[in-house]
C-alpha cells in the first residue's frame, strides 16, 4: 500500500454518478443530464448539479443529494465531497444540510413526521419495478411469447449477449431472440435487487413485489396499474428533460429525444 | 365554437385560465421570479416554436390580450378563471379573484370566475371563511380553486383532510360552491412524504358527496393514483391543463394518457383546459380536433377518442359541471362575436404602460 493519496480519475467518480439515480424518474442522473460539473482539488470532489424545476419537491432534491455524496465518498482517494444543488427553491438548507452531514429531518426541523427518506425512496422503487416488468412482459410478448409461458421463466432461462436478450422459452428449442432488450432486463433486475427480490438461477422471473408468483388470472387488472405507473415515469421524465433543457442547456433545446421512451412500448 | 369539416358546431369551454401578474414589479421576492421563470420554461419547452411569447409578455398580459387569445382566435365560448394567489411570492398575488373580475366585468357572458380558500387563514384573513362567503356574494361564485402547495409563513403547504379545512368544505356546500379544483403541487407537509399524493382526495370526496373535485392536471405526476381514486368516486373529475400540450411535443405520451383517463374514469368526467397563459387554446384544439388515438393503443384499452367524445371533452362537460344550457349560450353569444383589433391591443398597452 503506498501512502501517498492518489487523486481520484474522473472515470471513477462519474462510475460512482452512475449509481445515482433520481427517485422517481428511475434513471441516473448523468443520463438525465443533471449534472454540471465534476471538480476534483486533490481529494475533495465537488459536484455541480442543476434540477429541472425550482419548485421540485425538496425531499426529492434531498435523496439526490444525499446520494450524490455518499457514493462519491466510496471512490478510492477521495478524501471529500460537497454536492451543491442549484434552481431549488430549497437549495441553501439543503446545500449546507447535506453537506454538513445532517439527515433530512434535522435540516427541516418540524416540517416532517420524523420518518426518515426511506419510505419515499421504496415506494418509487416499487412503482419503477412495476413500470420495468410490465416493459419486459410487453417485449416477451411482441417477440411471441405468450403471458403463460412468461410467467413461467426462471432468470436462468435469460441470457445477455452485447444488446440482446435470449430467452429460453422451451426446454430444447432455440431460444427466443430479443433484439436491443438487455437493458430493459437490467432496468428491471436493477429494481429486483433494491427490493431485495431472489437472485438465484431457479428463481421466478415475474413475481409481485413481495416476491410472490403472477398468476395469469391476476394479469389484466395487475398489468393495468402496471400501465399506468410506467406511463407515468415516462411522463414525469420527459418532462423534466424538457424543462432542463429549456431553461440551462441551450444547446439541446432542440433536443426532442427522451430517455422516457423506453417505457412506451409502442411507437412514439 | 369549433366547426368541424362537415360543418358542426362544437361548444368549447376552456376549464382553467389566468389573467396574472408577475411582472418584475409585483415579485415581492426571488420566489415570485422563480415562480414565473418555471412556468416560461413550461410554456417555451411544450409550446411549438412558433407560439411561444416573449418573456416581458408572458410575465404580464392584457384583457384585450386574453380576449383575443381565447375568443377570438382560439375558438372558446366561454372561460373559467382559477385563482392562484401566492401572496408570499407577489405583492398583489398572481391571479387572485380581484385580478381575475377585471376578464369577468369585461365578458360577463363568457366568463365563469372561481374563487379560492386557504383554511390557514381562519375566519377572517384575505383567504378565510368571510372572505369565502364575501365572494359568493359578491360575484356569485360557483367554485374555488384550491392550490394545497401555497406557502404561507413557515408553511409549506396543507392537506384537504386538515381539521381545519373542513368548516370551509362545509360552507361550500352550505353555499353551493360546488365545483372545488385542485392543482395537487408540491412541497405539502409533512415534506418527508410523497408531495405529489393524491390520496387526500379520496377521502373528502367520500365526506362531501354534494362537491364535485375536478383534480387539475389529472394528477400528473401522479396519474395513476389519481386514476385509482377517480374510478372509485364518482364526483372526481379530470382537468386537462398541463396534459393538452403534450399533443404536439409528445403525441405518443399523449395518446396514452387519454387511453388511461378514458379507461378509468370514462369520456364524461374529463375537461379540457389550456391553463391560459401556460398555453394559447387554439392550436391546442386545431391538434385535439385532428388528433385520433394509434389503432394500437385504442385495440389495448378498448377506448375510442370519437367526435362525440371530443365534444364532451372540449366543452359539453365542463358546461353540465357550471349548469350551462349549451344551445341557449351558443344562441346568445351568436349574436355576440368578440373581434380584437391590433389598435385595441396597442391602445390598452400604452394606457398599461406609461411612456418612459
Amino acid at each position: 500500500m503506498s501512502s501517498t493519496p492518489i487523486a481520484p480519475t474522473h472515470a471513477a467518480l462519474y462510475a460512482a454518478l452512475d449509481q445515482v439515480y433520481d427517485p422517481e424518474l428511475d434513471a441516473p442522473l448523468t443520463r438525465l443530464g443533471f449534472i454540471d460539473e465534476v471538480v476534483v482539488d486533490g481529494g475533495h470532489v465537488t459536484v455541480h448539479y442543476t434540477v429541472p424545476t425550482f419548485l421540485c419537491a425538496p425531499n426529492f432534491v434531498y435523496l439526490m443529494s444525499h446520494d450524490i455524496r455518499s457514493e462519491l465518498s466510496q471512490v478510492p482517494g477521495v478524501a471529500a465531497v460537497t454536492v451543491l444543488v442549484r434552481n431549488n427553491c430549497a437549495e441553501s438548507e439543503i446545500n449546507a444540510g447535506v453537506n454538513a452531514g445532517k439527515s433530512f429531518a434535522d435540516t427541516f426541523p418540524d416540517e416532517t413526521d420524523g420518518e426518515g427518506l426511506e419510505a419515499l425512496r421504496h415506494t418509487f422503487t416499487s412503482k419503477g419495478f412495476l413500470a420495468r416488468q410490465d416493459v419486459l412482459l410487453r417485449r416477451l410478448r411482441q417477440a411471441g411469447l405468450d403471458d403463460a409461458r412468461s410467467l413461467m421463466l426462471r432468470l436462468a432461462d435469460l441470457l445477455v449477449l452485447g444488446d440482446d436478450l435470449f430467452v429460453q422459452h422451451l426446454p430444447g428449442e432455440a431460444p427466443l431472440r430479443l433484439p436491443l432488450a438487455a437493458p430493459d432486463l437490467e432496468k428491471y433486475q436493477h429494481k429486483r435487487r433494491k427490493l431485495g427480490l431472489a437472485q438465484a438461477p431457479e428463481a421466478l422471473l415475474f413475481t409481485t413485489l413481495a416476491g410472490q408468483p403472477l398468476h395469469e388470472v391476476d394479469l389484466a387488472d395487475y398489468l393495468r396499474r402496471s400501465r399506468s405507473a410506467r406511463l407515468n415515469i415516462a411522463f414525469n421524465t420527459t418532462l423534466c428533460e424538457g424543462m432542463l433543457r429549456t431553461q440551462f442547456r441551450p444547446e439541446q433545446a432542440q433536443r426532442h429525444d427522451s430517455i422516457g421512451d423506453s417505457l412506451l412500448t409502442h411507437a412514439i | 365554437m369549433y366547426r368541424t369539416t362537415d360543418g358542426s358546431e362544437l361548444f368549447v369551454v376552456d376549464a382553467h385560465t389566468h389573467l396574472w401578474d408577475a411582472s418584475p414589479e409585483n415579485q415581492l421576492n426571488k420566489n415570485g421570479r422563480g415562480w414565473i421563470d418555471c412556468f416560461y420554461a413550461y410554456h417555451k419547452n411544450l409550446s411549438p416554436p412558433d407560439k411561444v411569447w416573449t418573456i416581458e409578455h408572458y410575465e404580464k398580459y392584457s384583457v384585450n390580450d386574453m380576449a383575443r387569445d381565447l375568443f377570438a382566435e382560439g375558438y372558446v365560448d366561454m372561460a373559467i378563471l382559477q385563482t392562484t394567489n401566492l401572496f408570499d411570492f407577489y405583492k398583489t398575488g398572481f391571479n387572485p379573484i380581484e385580478r381575475n373580475a377585471k376578464f369577468k366585468q369585461a365578458y360577463p357572458d363568457r366568463v365563469i370566475l372561481n374563487g379560492s380558500f386557504d383554511p390557514r387563514h381562519g375566519n377572517d384573513g384575505p383567504l378565510g371563511l368571510s372572505a369565502l362567503r364575501r365572494a359568493k356574494q359578491e360575484y356569485g361564485i360557483q367554485g374555488v380553486k384550491l392550490y394545497t402547495a401555497e406557502w404561507h409563513g413557515n408553511s409549506k403547504g396543507w392537506k384537504l383532510t386538515d381539521p381545519e379545512a373542513q368548516p370551509f368544505f362545509a360552507e361550500c356546500e352550505k353555499l353551493g360552491i360546488k365545483n372545488i379544483h385542485i392543482h395537487k403541487g408540491p412541497t405539502i407537509f409533512p415534506l418527508n412524504k410523497d408531495a405529489f399524493d393524491v390520496t387526500d382526495v379520496d377521502e373528502v370526496a367520500t365526506n362531501y358527496q354534494g362537491l364535485t373535485f375536478v383534480i387539475e392536471h389529472v394528477g400528473l405526476p401522479r396519474l395513476e393514483d389519481f386514476c385509482w381514486i377517480a374510478t372509485q368516486e364518482t364526483n372526481v373529475w379530470g382537468g386537462l391543463a398541463v396534459a393538452m400540450p403534450f399533443i404536439h411535443s409528445r403525441p405518443g405520451y399523449f395518446a396514452e394518457i387519454m387511453a388511461n383517463l378514458l379507461y378509468w374514469l370514462g369520456p364524461d368526467k374529463l375537461t379540457f383546459a389550456s391553463d391560459y397563459a401556460l398555453w394559447t387554446p387554439g392550436w391546442l384544439i386545431d391538434k385535439f380536433m385532428a388528433f385520433e388515438l394509434p389503432d394500437e393503443v385504442k385495440a389495448e384499452y378498448g377506448v375510442d377518442l370519437t367526435m362525440e367524445v371530443k365534444a364532451k371533452i372540449l366543452g359539453l362537460n365542463a358546461a353540465r359541471l357550471y349548469g350551462i344550457d349549451v344551445d341557449k349560450k351558443a344562441a346568445q353569444l351568436r349574436e355576440a362575436p368578440v373581434s380584437i383589433s391590433a389598435d385595441d391591443v396597442s391602445e390598452e398597452r400604452a394606457r398599461l404602460e406609461p411612456a418612459i
